[in-house]
């Protein structure tokens, strides 16, 4: 066991060791994709801002409209005895009025 | 070169020369690791990348411990060839199954462990390369890292058993392999 032990070690000091050439090409690769990322992050940006707008936009406009509409409701319910009663009216007017143009064309 | 605090500051800050210089140490430090783990220099270098993207970002974390730097990044690093192995997830159990429990009786452990630093660093590179993909990184993270079998089998999603069977036979194929280089390497000399 111990002997596997020593050379597990070996190997992890002739990793450790390795030697590999560095150039600049690599370093040009690599912040291509630092920029790359930073461009991604710029874009993110973009979005959750527009995004939260748009949600915010949409909320007032909900607000808004769901405001109106309940107004409507209410000022329908306050006059809504005397509408009826005038539709009432009106409908027979209309009625009578065709009546007598239908008379009028026989 | 050293890593200082000044230098991770100027990474932090987004200084193209302190960057530079960072990513060189970094290359210096962890590719033969990183080689190891992926057997070919193109697959490391952009696995290196990709760590050294994650460690960019979340600089701040150790720019005023330069000297956890090494072991910080190394950790990234692992982790990020490890989620690399887990997307790219093949066949792993019962790939090359044997019943290793009676093998390891008849093995001899006769191989001397000078071999191993008297071998040419190209055909130590070559003998890693030649090893399967799963048995190089469960080697890789009990050899090198340190970590156990049961850590293994956690983090490479296998059984104890397995992890213990990939550790040892890329143990012996190395063993072999040094064994054999070595020999023919003195041949060639004489």
């Amino acid at each position: 066991m111990s002997q596997e032990k020593e050379f597990d070690n070996a190997f992890k000091e002739r990793i450790g060791n390795m030697d590999f050439e560095f150039k600049d090409a690599y370093w040009t690769e690599m912040s291509a994709l630092l920029d790359n990322k930073k461009k991604k992050r710029g874009l993110l940006f973009w979005w959750i801002s527009s995004g939260s707008v748009a949600a915010i936009l949409l909320l007032v406009g909900l607000v808004y409209f769901t405001r109106n509409e309940s107004q409507k409701q209410w000022a329908g319910f306050v006059n809504d005895s005397p509408s009826t009663e005038q539709n009432m009216q009106e409908n027979e007017n209309f009625s009578s009025s065709k009546q007598t143009l239908d008379a009028n064309k026989n | 070169m050293q890593i200082t605090s000044e230098l991770l500051e100027s990474c932090e800050a987004n200084d193209r020369r302190g960057q530079k210089r960072l990513y060189e140490l970094f290359f210096k430090m962890h590719m033969g690791v990183c080689f190891s783990y992926m057997a070919n220099e193109e697959d490391a270098r952009s696995m290196l990348n990709v760590a050294f993207l994650k460690v960019c970002t979340h600089i701040e974390t150790v720019k005023n411990n330069p000297q956890v730097f090494y072991s910080w990044s190394r950790k990234i690093l692992v982790n990020s060839i490890l989620d690399e192995f887990r997307k790219n997830k093949r066949v792993r159990e019962n790939e090359h199954r044997k019943e290793f429990d009676h093998e390891m009786e008849f093995e001899s452990s006769s191989h001397d462990n000078d071999g191993m630093a008297s071998l040419l660093e190209d055909d130590l590179k070559a003998l890693i390369a030649a090893l399967p993909e799963n048995m190089r990184q469960a080697f890789m993270l009990f050899a090198v890292e340190g970590y156990s079998h049961k850590e293994i089998c956690a983090l490479m999603g296998i059984t104890e058993r397995t992890s213990k069977w990939l550790v040892y036979e890329a143990r012996q194929a190395l063993k072999k392999g040094v064994e054999k280089l070595n020999n023919w390497n003195n041949k060639m000399v004489i």
